[in-house]
Protein backbone atom coordinates (compact mmCIF):
# COMPACT_ATOMS: atom_id res chain seq x y z
CA UNK A 1 0.00 0.00 0.00
CA UNK A 2 2.49 2.29 0.96
CA UNK A 3 4.74 1.14 -2.23
CA UNK A 4 1.97 1.89 -4.34
CA UNK A 5 1.40 5.31 -2.71
CA UNK A 6 5.01 6.11 -3.25
CA UNK A 7 4.41 5.35 -6.99
CA UNK A 8 1.74 7.66 -7.18
CA UNK A 9 3.68 10.89 -5.12
CA UNK A 10 6.69 9.86 -7.94
CA UNK A 11 4.52 10.10 -10.58
CA UNK A 12 3.17 13.54 -9.53
CA UNK A 13 6.30 14.62 -8.71
CA UNK A 14 7.62 13.68 -12.37
CA UNK A 15 4.68 15.45 -13.61
CA UNK A 16 4.94 18.32 -11.62
CA UNK A 17 8.43 18.68 -13.06
CA UNK A 18 7.65 18.21 -16.64
CA UNK A 19 5.79 21.64 -16.15
CA UNK A 20 9.19 23.30 -14.96
CA UNK A 21 11.09 21.83 -17.69
CA UNK A 22 9.14 23.17 -20.61
CA UNK A 23 7.04 26.16 -18.87
CA UNK A 24 6.32 28.19 -22.15
CA UNK A 25 4.76 25.60 -24.31
CA UNK A 26 2.92 24.24 -21.50
CA UNK A 27 0.87 27.78 -20.38
CA UNK A 28 0.36 27.94 -24.21
CA UNK A 29 -1.77 24.73 -23.54
CA UNK A 30 -2.73 25.24 -20.58
CA UNK A 31 -4.15 29.12 -22.36
CA UNK A 32 -5.73 26.72 -24.74
CA UNK A 33 -7.74 24.50 -22.51
CA UNK A 34 -8.67 27.90 -20.47
CA UNK A 35 -10.35 29.94 -23.67
CA UNK A 36 -11.78 26.18 -25.13
CA UNK A 37 -13.71 26.42 -21.69
CA UNK A 38 -14.70 29.63 -20.77
CA UNK A 39 -15.34 31.01 -23.92
CA UNK A 40 -19.10 28.51 -23.85
CA UNK A 41 -19.26 28.72 -20.05
CA UNK A 42 -19.39 32.52 -20.79
CA UNK A 43 -21.78 33.09 -23.52
CA UNK A 44 -23.89 30.09 -21.75
CA UNK A 45 -23.89 32.30 -18.83
CA UNK A 46 -25.40 35.24 -20.65
CA UNK A 47 -27.69 33.40 -22.86
CA UNK A 48 -29.31 32.13 -19.35
CA UNK A 49 -29.00 35.34 -17.86
CA UNK A 50 -31.18 36.89 -21.23
CA UNK A 51 -33.55 33.62 -20.74
CA UNK A 52 -34.24 34.89 -17.06
CA UNK A 53 -35.11 38.70 -18.01
CA UNK A 54 -36.95 37.28 -20.54
CA UNK A 55 -38.91 35.41 -18.51
CA UNK A 56 -39.67 37.27 -16.15
CA UNK A 57 -38.71 41.27 -15.44
CA UNK A 58 -39.02 42.93 -18.94
CA UNK A 59 -41.63 41.92 -20.79
CA UNK A 60 -44.17 39.75 -17.88
CA UNK A 61 -45.95 38.62 -21.01
CA UNK A 62 -50.01 38.32 -19.89
CA UNK A 63 -53.28 37.74 -21.51
CA UNK A 64 -56.15 40.16 -22.22
CA UNK A 65 -59.60 38.42 -22.14
CA UNK A 66 -62.94 40.50 -24.14
CA UNK A 67 -66.34 39.49 -23.19
CA UNK A 68 -69.03 39.70 -25.98
CA UNK A 69 -70.96 42.58 -25.87
CA UNK A 70 -73.95 41.20 -24.86
CA UNK A 71 -72.54 40.16 -21.46
CA UNK A 72 -73.59 40.84 -17.97
CA UNK A 73 -72.97 40.86 -14.85
CA UNK A 74 -73.67 37.23 -13.88
CA UNK A 75 -71.09 36.37 -16.93
CA UNK A 76 -68.54 38.31 -15.46
CA UNK A 77 -69.46 37.12 -12.31
CA UNK A 78 -68.58 33.61 -13.36
CA UNK A 79 -65.71 34.55 -15.73
CA UNK A 80 -64.39 35.97 -12.26
CA UNK A 81 -64.77 33.28 -10.42
CA UNK A 82 -63.40 30.95 -13.37
CA UNK A 83 -60.16 32.94 -12.96
CA UNK A 84 -60.23 32.71 -9.18
CA UNK A 85 -59.95 29.27 -8.73
CA UNK A 86 -57.65 28.56 -11.48
CA UNK A 87 -54.07 27.20 -10.35
CA UNK A 88 -52.18 28.60 -13.20
CA UNK A 89 -53.61 31.87 -12.89
CA UNK A 90 -51.29 34.32 -10.50
CA UNK A 91 -52.96 37.06 -11.33
CA UNK A 92 -56.05 38.89 -12.88
CA UNK A 93 -57.46 42.25 -13.40
CA UNK A 94 -61.10 43.43 -14.20
CA UNK A 95 -61.40 46.11 -16.31
CA UNK A 96 -65.39 47.10 -17.17
CA UNK A 97 -66.08 48.52 -20.43
CA UNK A 98 -67.08 51.72 -18.27
CA UNK A 99 -63.81 52.06 -16.82
CA UNK A 100 -62.50 51.24 -20.70
CA UNK A 101 -64.27 53.94 -21.71
CA UNK A 102 -63.52 56.73 -19.21
CA UNK A 103 -59.56 55.54 -19.74
CA UNK A 104 -60.34 56.21 -23.37
CA UNK A 105 -62.01 59.32 -23.18
CA UNK A 106 -58.72 60.51 -20.70
CA UNK A 107 -56.66 60.20 -23.58
CA UNK A 108 -56.25 63.47 -25.82
CA UNK A 109 -57.13 63.68 -28.71
CA UNK A 110 -60.15 61.05 -28.32
CA UNK A 111 -62.71 62.29 -25.96
CA UNK A 112 -64.35 64.41 -28.29
CA UNK A 113 -64.76 61.57 -31.18
CA UNK A 114 -65.48 58.82 -28.17
CA UNK A 115 -68.40 62.02 -26.99
CA UNK A 116 -70.51 61.39 -30.51
CA UNK A 117 -71.02 57.47 -29.83
CA UNK A 118 -74.89 56.96 -28.89
CA UNK A 119 -73.33 53.73 -26.97
CA UNK A 120 -70.56 52.12 -25.12
CA UNK A 121 -68.40 50.01 -28.00
CA UNK A 122 -66.03 48.65 -25.34
CA UNK A 123 -66.27 45.12 -23.84
CA UNK A 124 -65.73 44.29 -20.46
CA UNK A 125 -62.50 42.70 -20.03
CA UNK A 126 -60.18 40.87 -17.62
CA UNK A 127 -55.95 41.47 -17.74
CA UNK A 128 -54.47 38.06 -16.72
CA UNK A 129 -50.92 37.28 -15.28
CA UNK A 130 -50.25 33.44 -15.48
CA UNK A 131 -48.03 31.71 -13.34
CA UNK A 132 -46.23 30.08 -16.42
CA UNK A 133 -44.88 32.48 -18.53
CA UNK A 134 -43.46 29.71 -20.89
CA UNK A 135 -45.30 30.41 -24.82
CA UNK A 136 -46.66 26.84 -24.93
CA UNK A 137 -48.17 27.27 -21.65
CA UNK A 138 -49.54 30.54 -22.08
CA UNK A 139 -51.20 29.25 -25.59
CA UNK A 140 -52.41 26.18 -23.71
CA UNK A 141 -54.15 29.01 -21.21
CA UNK A 142 -55.44 30.75 -23.91
CA UNK A 143 -56.89 27.91 -25.58
CA UNK A 144 -59.25 27.05 -22.70
CA UNK A 145 -60.42 30.45 -21.71
CA UNK A 146 -61.77 31.14 -25.03
CA UNK A 147 -63.69 28.04 -25.07
CA UNK A 148 -65.56 29.80 -21.84
CA UNK A 149 -69.48 31.25 -22.47
CA UNK A 150 -70.06 34.67 -22.91
CA UNK A 151 -65.64 35.20 -23.84
CA UNK A 152 -65.39 36.86 -27.44
CA UNK A 153 -61.49 36.28 -27.47
CA UNK A 154 -58.64 35.73 -25.80
CA UNK A 155 -55.13 37.33 -26.77
CA UNK A 156 -51.92 36.28 -25.46
CA UNK A 157 -49.41 39.05 -25.49
CA UNK A 158 -46.37 36.79 -26.17
CA UNK A 159 -45.63 37.79 -29.78
CA UNK A 160 -42.11 39.03 -28.42
CA UNK A 161 -41.50 36.38 -25.69
CA UNK A 162 -41.79 33.88 -28.99
CA UNK A 163 -39.06 35.68 -30.46
CA UNK A 164 -36.99 35.81 -28.02
CA UNK A 165 -37.29 32.02 -26.99
CA UNK A 166 -36.58 31.47 -30.58
CA UNK A 167 -33.50 33.29 -30.80
CA UNK A 168 -32.34 32.09 -27.22
CA UNK A 169 -33.34 28.52 -28.45
CA UNK A 170 -30.88 29.24 -31.43
CA UNK A 171 -27.98 30.52 -29.27
CA UNK A 172 -28.05 27.74 -26.95
CA UNK A 173 -28.15 25.15 -29.91
CA UNK A 174 -24.97 26.80 -31.59
CA UNK A 175 -23.42 27.34 -28.43
CA UNK A 176 -23.85 23.43 -27.44
CA UNK A 177 -21.79 23.42 -31.66
CA UNK A 178 -19.24 25.61 -30.14
CA UNK A 179 -18.88 23.73 -27.02
CA UNK A 180 -18.37 20.58 -28.73
CA UNK A 181 -15.96 22.09 -31.17
CA UNK A 182 -14.04 23.31 -28.06
CA UNK A 183 -13.92 20.30 -26.38
CA UNK A 184 -12.37 18.47 -29.27
CA UNK A 185 -9.98 21.38 -28.88
CA UNK A 186 -9.26 20.98 -25.91
CA UNK A 187 -8.63 17.27 -26.35
CA UNK A 188 -6.31 17.81 -28.92
CA UNK A 189 -4.25 19.97 -26.71
CA UNK A 190 -4.16 17.46 -23.98
CA UNK A 191 -3.24 14.52 -26.53
CA UNK A 192 -0.84 16.55 -28.75
CA UNK A 193 1.10 17.70 -25.29
CA UNK A 194 1.09 14.62 -23.83
CA UNK A 195 2.09 12.87 -26.82
CA UNK A 196 5.14 15.07 -27.27
CA UNK A 197 6.40 14.33 -23.78
CA UNK A 198 5.85 10.60 -24.28
CA UNK A 199 8.40 11.33 -27.22
CA UNK A 200 10.64 13.15 -25.20
CA UNK A 201 11.13 10.04 -22.93
CA UNK A 202 11.02 7.61 -24.85
CA UNK A 203 14.66 6.53 -23.94
CA UNK A 204 13.34 6.74 -20.35
CA UNK A 205 10.46 4.33 -21.37
CA UNK A 206 12.38 1.69 -22.94
CA UNK A 207 14.43 1.86 -19.79
CA UNK A 208 11.84 1.22 -17.46
CA UNK A 209 10.16 -1.04 -19.74
CA UNK A 210 12.71 -3.23 -20.00
CA UNK A 211 13.13 -3.85 -16.10
CA UNK A 212 9.63 -4.27 -15.37
CA UNK A 213 7.50 -1.77 -15.95
CA UNK A 214 3.97 -2.73 -16.78
CA UNK A 215 2.02 -0.28 -19.28
CA UNK A 216 0.14 1.14 -15.99
CA UNK A 217 3.52 2.62 -14.58
CA UNK A 218 4.77 4.41 -17.58
CA UNK A 219 1.54 5.54 -18.47
CA UNK A 220 0.59 7.06 -15.08
CA UNK A 221 3.59 10.24 -14.83
CA UNK A 222 1.78 11.28 -18.23
CA UNK A 223 -1.77 10.64 -16.99
CA UNK A 224 -0.66 12.83 -14.11
CA UNK A 225 -0.05 15.26 -15.98
CA UNK A 226 -2.49 15.44 -18.78
CA UNK A 227 -4.82 16.14 -15.59
CA UNK A 228 -2.82 18.37 -14.19
CA UNK A 229 -2.81 20.37 -17.31
CA UNK A 230 -6.95 20.47 -17.50
CA UNK A 231 -7.11 21.52 -13.81
CA UNK A 232 -4.87 24.25 -14.70
CA UNK A 233 -7.13 25.06 -17.43
CA UNK A 234 -9.82 25.02 -15.52
CA UNK A 235 -8.87 27.57 -12.78
CA UNK A 236 -7.66 30.23 -15.57
CA UNK A 237 -10.78 29.62 -17.00
CA UNK A 238 -12.23 30.26 -13.99
CA UNK A 239 -10.19 33.49 -13.69
CA UNK A 240 -10.86 34.27 -17.21
CA UNK A 241 -14.44 34.13 -16.37
CA UNK A 242 -14.18 36.42 -13.41
CA UNK A 243 -12.74 39.02 -15.32
CA UNK A 244 -15.21 39.08 -17.74
CA UNK A 245 -17.99 39.26 -16.01
CA UNK A 246 -16.35 42.27 -14.04
CA UNK A 247 -15.92 43.67 -17.05
CA UNK A 248 -19.57 43.12 -18.31
CA UNK A 249 -20.90 44.01 -14.75
CA UNK A 250 -19.21 47.38 -15.01
CA UNK A 251 -20.07 48.05 -18.73
CA UNK A 252 -24.13 47.23 -18.15
CA UNK A 253 -24.31 49.31 -14.94
CA UNK A 254 -25.65 52.41 -16.90
CA UNK A 255 -28.22 50.32 -18.81
CA UNK A 256 -29.56 48.84 -15.81
CA UNK A 257 -29.96 51.69 -13.99
CA UNK A 258 -32.11 53.54 -16.72
CA UNK A 259 -34.11 50.35 -17.52
CA UNK A 260 -34.30 50.17 -13.45
CA UNK A 261 -33.58 46.22 -14.36
CA UNK A 262 -30.91 44.48 -12.71
CA UNK A 263 -28.83 43.24 -15.90
CA UNK A 264 -25.67 42.43 -14.43
CA UNK A 265 -24.51 38.90 -14.71
CA UNK A 266 -24.28 36.66 -11.45
CA UNK A 267 -20.85 34.70 -10.78
CA UNK A 268 -19.78 31.09 -10.74
CA UNK A 269 -20.13 29.50 -7.69
CA UNK A 270 -17.80 26.89 -6.10
CA UNK A 271 -19.83 24.08 -6.84
CA UNK A 272 -20.03 25.48 -10.57
CA UNK A 273 -16.11 26.20 -10.17
CA UNK A 274 -15.33 22.85 -9.16
CA UNK A 275 -17.81 21.37 -12.01
CA UNK A 276 -15.54 23.21 -14.14
CA UNK A 277 -12.52 21.85 -12.95
CA UNK A 278 -14.01 18.24 -12.55
CA UNK A 279 -14.87 17.97 -16.50
CA UNK A 280 -11.79 19.44 -17.45
CA UNK A 281 -9.46 17.15 -15.66
CA UNK A 282 -11.97 13.74 -17.17
CA UNK A 283 -11.74 15.17 -20.38
CA UNK A 284 -7.90 15.73 -19.75
CA UNK A 285 -7.45 12.47 -18.17
CA UNK A 286 -9.00 10.45 -21.17
CA UNK A 287 -7.33 12.87 -23.78
CA UNK A 288 -4.17 11.87 -22.32
CA UNK A 289 -4.56 7.87 -21.46
CA UNK A 290 -5.71 7.96 -25.16
CA UNK A 291 -2.44 9.66 -26.22
CA UNK A 292 0.29 7.97 -24.30
CA UNK A 293 -1.56 4.58 -25.44
CA UNK A 294 -1.51 5.16 -28.72
CA UNK A 295 2.17 6.18 -29.20
CA UNK A 296 3.59 3.33 -26.37
CA UNK A 297 1.95 0.83 -29.00
CA UNK A 298 3.60 2.62 -31.87
CA UNK A 299 6.86 2.94 -29.98
CA UNK A 300 6.66 -1.08 -29.18
CA UNK A 301 6.10 -1.86 -32.62
CA UNK A 302 8.93 -0.54 -33.53
CA UNK A 303 11.07 -2.53 -31.24
CA UNK B 1 14.72 -22.65 -14.27
CA UNK B 2 14.61 -21.83 -17.96
CA UNK B 3 13.34 -24.82 -20.68
CA UNK B 4 12.99 -23.66 -24.53
CA UNK B 5 11.43 -26.62 -27.10
CA UNK B 6 11.57 -25.99 -30.44
CA UNK B 7 11.90 -22.23 -30.02
CA UNK B 8 11.83 -19.82 -33.00
CA UNK B 9 11.62 -16.25 -33.80
CA UNK B 10 10.74 -14.95 -36.83
CA UNK B 11 11.06 -11.21 -37.26
CA UNK B 12 8.18 -8.96 -39.08
CA UNK B 13 10.61 -7.94 -41.69
CA UNK B 14 10.84 -11.58 -42.35
CA UNK B 15 14.41 -12.42 -40.64
CA UNK B 16 14.51 -15.51 -38.69
CA UNK B 17 17.12 -14.81 -35.65
CA UNK B 18 16.34 -18.35 -34.17
CA UNK B 19 15.86 -21.79 -35.34
CA UNK B 20 14.16 -24.51 -33.39
CA UNK B 21 16.13 -24.80 -30.10
CA UNK B 22 16.33 -26.35 -27.06
CA UNK B 23 17.68 -26.33 -24.27
CA UNK B 24 17.39 -26.32 -20.15
CA UNK B 25 19.33 -23.93 -18.38
CA UNK B 26 19.29 -25.16 -14.57
CA UNK B 27 19.24 -22.80 -11.10
CA UNK B 28 22.82 -21.55 -10.30
CA UNK B 29 24.11 -22.05 -14.04
CA UNK B 30 27.21 -20.10 -15.18
CA UNK B 31 26.09 -19.94 -18.67
CA UNK B 32 28.02 -18.13 -21.49
CA UNK B 33 26.34 -18.04 -24.45
CA UNK B 34 28.65 -17.45 -27.72
CA UNK B 35 28.55 -16.76 -31.55
CA UNK B 36 28.81 -14.36 -34.54
CA UNK B 37 26.96 -11.55 -35.16
CA UNK B 38 23.57 -11.96 -35.60
CA UNK B 39 23.86 -15.70 -34.97
CA UNK B 40 20.86 -15.13 -32.72
CA UNK B 41 22.37 -13.94 -29.09
CA UNK B 42 20.17 -11.09 -28.67
CA UNK B 43 17.31 -12.66 -29.22
CA UNK B 44 18.00 -15.90 -27.49
CA UNK B 45 18.32 -13.86 -24.75
CA UNK B 46 15.18 -11.31 -24.97
CA UNK B 47 13.49 -14.19 -25.01
CA UNK B 48 14.69 -15.43 -22.18
CA UNK B 49 14.41 -12.23 -20.07
CA UNK B 50 10.57 -12.53 -21.47
CA UNK B 51 10.90 -9.02 -23.52
CA UNK B 52 9.91 -10.41 -26.75
CA UNK B 53 8.14 -13.81 -27.56
CA UNK B 54 8.81 -16.84 -29.54
CA UNK B 55 7.01 -17.15 -33.01
CA UNK B 56 6.88 -20.60 -32.37
CA UNK B 57 7.61 -23.39 -29.74
CA UNK B 58 7.59 -23.03 -25.82
CA UNK B 59 9.43 -21.36 -23.63
CA UNK B 60 9.04 -21.21 -19.25
CA UNK B 61 10.95 -18.94 -17.46
CA UNK B 62 10.87 -19.77 -13.57
CA UNK B 63 7.80 -22.43 -15.40
CA UNK B 64 5.57 -19.77 -16.34
CA UNK B 65 5.10 -20.29 -19.86
CA UNK B 66 5.81 -16.97 -21.69
CA UNK B 67 3.57 -17.87 -24.68
CA UNK B 68 0.75 -17.70 -22.59
CA UNK B 69 1.56 -14.39 -20.38
CA UNK B 70 0.04 -11.18 -20.57
CA UNK B 71 1.89 -8.01 -21.60
CA UNK B 72 1.77 -6.52 -17.63
CA UNK B 73 2.29 -10.30 -16.68
CA UNK B 74 5.94 -10.44 -18.41
CA UNK B 75 6.68 -7.42 -17.02
CA UNK B 76 6.21 -8.69 -13.70
CA UNK B 77 8.37 -11.56 -14.52
CA UNK B 78 10.86 -9.35 -15.73
CA UNK B 79 11.57 -7.51 -12.23
CA UNK B 80 12.98 -11.03 -11.19
CA UNK B 81 15.78 -11.08 -13.83
CA UNK B 82 18.04 -8.99 -13.21
CA UNK B 83 19.12 -7.24 -16.92
CA UNK B 84 22.41 -5.63 -18.04
CA UNK B 85 22.94 -4.97 -21.67
CA UNK B 86 25.87 -3.60 -23.75
CA UNK B 87 24.72 -0.01 -24.21
CA UNK B 88 23.87 0.37 -20.24
CA UNK B 89 20.36 2.53 -20.97
CA UNK B 90 21.05 4.64 -18.41
CA UNK B 91 18.55 7.47 -17.29
CA UNK B 92 21.67 10.45 -17.79
CA UNK B 93 19.35 12.96 -15.92
CA UNK B 94 19.39 11.14 -12.82
CA UNK B 95 21.97 10.53 -10.10
CA UNK B 96 23.58 7.06 -9.88
CA UNK B 97 21.93 6.14 -6.70
CA UNK B 98 18.43 6.92 -8.40
CA UNK B 99 19.53 4.55 -11.50
CA UNK B 100 20.31 1.99 -9.38
CA UNK B 101 16.92 2.06 -7.39
CA UNK B 102 14.73 2.04 -10.22
CA UNK B 103 13.87 -1.89 -10.27
CA UNK B 104 12.78 -1.51 -6.71
CA UNK B 105 10.70 1.89 -7.49
CA UNK B 106 8.97 -0.05 -10.24
CA UNK B 107 8.68 -3.03 -7.92
CA UNK B 108 6.79 -0.61 -5.15
CA UNK B 109 10.02 -0.65 -3.04
CA UNK B 110 11.04 2.74 -1.45
CA UNK B 111 12.55 4.30 1.75
CA UNK B 112 15.11 3.17 3.81
CA UNK B 113 15.12 -0.62 2.59
CA UNK B 114 15.65 0.31 -0.57
CA UNK B 115 18.15 2.98 0.28
CA UNK B 116 20.18 -0.03 1.94
CA UNK B 117 19.89 -2.20 -1.44
CA UNK B 118 21.23 0.40 -3.59
CA UNK B 119 24.30 1.37 -1.27
CA UNK B 120 24.76 -3.11 -1.28
CA UNK B 121 24.15 -3.18 -4.67
CA UNK B 122 26.85 -0.16 -5.36
CA UNK B 123 29.20 -1.37 -2.65
CA UNK B 124 29.44 -4.79 -4.86
CA UNK B 125 30.05 -2.81 -8.11
CA UNK B 126 32.45 -0.52 -6.10
CA UNK B 127 30.43 2.60 -7.08
CA UNK B 128 29.44 2.97 -3.31
CA UNK B 129 31.93 6.70 -3.17
CA UNK B 130 29.83 8.08 -6.68
CA UNK B 131 26.16 7.52 -5.37
CA UNK B 132 25.50 10.87 -6.20
CA UNK B 133 27.07 12.09 -9.11
CA UNK B 134 25.47 11.65 -12.55
CA UNK B 135 25.84 8.67 -14.64
CA UNK B 136 27.71 11.12 -17.28
CA UNK B 137 30.66 11.87 -14.79
CA UNK B 138 31.39 8.00 -15.14
CA UNK B 139 33.55 6.01 -17.30
CA UNK B 140 32.42 3.53 -19.61
CA UNK B 141 33.39 0.40 -17.47
CA UNK B 142 31.89 2.28 -14.23
CA UNK B 143 28.39 2.94 -16.53
CA UNK B 144 28.35 -1.06 -16.67
CA UNK B 145 29.30 -1.68 -13.20
CA UNK B 146 26.11 0.81 -12.24
CA UNK B 147 23.88 -1.37 -15.19
CA UNK B 148 25.57 -4.45 -12.94
CA UNK B 149 24.12 -2.79 -9.83
CA UNK B 150 20.58 -2.25 -11.23
CA UNK B 151 20.46 -5.46 -11.99
CA UNK B 152 20.86 -7.09 -8.93
CA UNK B 153 19.53 -4.33 -6.56
CA UNK B 154 16.04 -6.18 -6.77
CA UNK B 155 17.84 -9.57 -5.51
CA UNK B 156 17.41 -11.83 -8.68
CA UNK B 157 17.79 -15.57 -8.77
CA UNK B 158 18.89 -14.77 -12.54
CA UNK B 159 21.40 -12.55 -14.15
CA UNK B 160 20.96 -11.89 -17.87
CA UNK B 161 23.69 -10.27 -19.48
CA UNK B 162 24.04 -9.13 -23.49
CA UNK B 163 27.37 -8.23 -24.42
CA UNK B 164 28.38 -6.72 -21.25
CA UNK B 165 31.93 -5.89 -22.06
CA UNK B 166 31.50 -5.07 -25.53
CA UNK B 167 32.75 -1.72 -25.62
CA UNK B 168 35.25 -2.36 -22.67
CA UNK B 169 39.07 -2.86 -22.82
CA UNK B 170 40.31 -6.64 -22.05
CA UNK B 171 41.27 -5.54 -18.62
CA UNK B 172 37.74 -3.57 -17.61
CA UNK B 173 36.00 -6.53 -19.58
CA UNK B 174 37.79 -9.45 -16.55
CA UNK B 175 36.44 -7.13 -13.81
CA UNK B 176 33.00 -6.93 -15.44
CA UNK B 177 33.10 -10.84 -15.60
CA UNK B 178 34.76 -11.08 -12.00
CA UNK B 179 31.97 -9.37 -10.96
CA UNK B 180 29.03 -11.87 -12.50
CA UNK B 181 31.29 -14.49 -11.47
CA UNK B 182 30.77 -13.26 -7.74
CA UNK B 183 27.10 -13.52 -8.07
CA UNK B 184 27.12 -16.96 -9.39
CA UNK B 185 29.33 -18.48 -6.54
CA UNK B 186 26.57 -17.07 -4.35
CA UNK B 187 23.86 -19.42 -6.30
CA UNK B 188 22.62 -16.72 -8.91
CA UNK B 189 21.99 -17.95 -12.13
CA UNK B 190 24.11 -15.95 -15.20
CA UNK B 191 23.56 -16.13 -18.63
CA UNK B 192 26.35 -13.82 -20.48
CA UNK B 193 26.15 -13.41 -24.41
CA UNK B 194 29.66 -12.77 -25.89
CA UNK B 195 31.10 -12.39 -29.21
CA UNK B 196 33.60 -15.04 -30.23
CA UNK B 197 36.33 -13.46 -28.61
CA UNK B 198 39.19 -15.27 -26.47
CA UNK B 199 37.59 -16.03 -22.90
CA UNK B 200 39.36 -16.76 -20.00
CA UNK B 201 37.46 -18.60 -17.35
CA UNK B 202 38.49 -19.03 -14.05
CA UNK B 203 35.58 -20.85 -12.85
CA UNK B 204 33.72 -23.66 -15.01
CA UNK B 205 30.99 -22.58 -16.67
CA UNK B 206 28.60 -23.80 -19.87
CA UNK B 207 28.52 -22.37 -23.22
CA UNK B 208 26.25 -22.75 -25.84
CA UNK B 209 27.44 -21.70 -29.27
CA UNK B 210 24.98 -20.08 -31.94
CA UNK B 211 25.44 -20.33 -35.53
CA UNK B 212 22.92 -19.18 -38.13
CA UNK B 213 19.42 -19.09 -35.17
CA UNK B 214 20.76 -22.74 -34.72
CA UNK B 215 22.35 -24.17 -31.36
CA UNK B 216 25.59 -25.89 -32.79
CA UNK B 217 27.54 -26.17 -29.17
CA UNK B 218 26.77 -26.98 -25.88
CA UNK B 219 29.48 -27.45 -23.80
CA UNK B 220 30.90 -27.84 -20.09
CA UNK B 221 34.70 -25.83 -19.46
CA UNK B 222 36.35 -26.47 -16.95
CA UNK B 223 38.75 -23.69 -14.93
CA UNK B 224 41.02 -21.87 -17.25
CA UNK B 225 40.18 -22.62 -20.38
CA UNK B 226 39.85 -20.60 -23.34
CA UNK B 227 37.20 -20.57 -25.55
Amino acid sequence: MLGWFHQHLTALRQALSQFGRNPFANLIGVLVIAFSLSLPAGILRLINQAAFLSEGTLHEPHLTLFMSLDADDAAVRSVWDGLAARTDVREFRYISSTQALAELKATPGLAEAIGTLDRNPLPHAFVIRARNTAPQALESLRATLARWNKVERVQVDSAWAKRLDALLQFARRGTGGLTALLTVALAFTVFSTVRQQVLAARGEIEVTHLIGATAGYIRRPFLYFGVLEGILGAMAAWLLLWLGRRWYNDAIQPLSDLFAVNLSLAGFSLREGMLLCLTSAGLSWASSYLSVSLTLRRLSAKR
Amino acid sequence: MITLNTVAKRYPDGHEALRGVTLDIEDGEMVLVTGRSGAGKSTLLRLMSGIERPTSGSLAIHRQEITRLSNAARARLRRNIGLVFQDHFLLMDRSVEENAALPLHIAGLYGREAKRRVATALEKVGLENQARTSPLALSGGERQRLCIARAIVNRPRLVIADEPTGHLDQGYASVILDIFRSFNETGVTVIIAMHDAAFETSSPCRILRLEDGLLSGDTETASSEAL
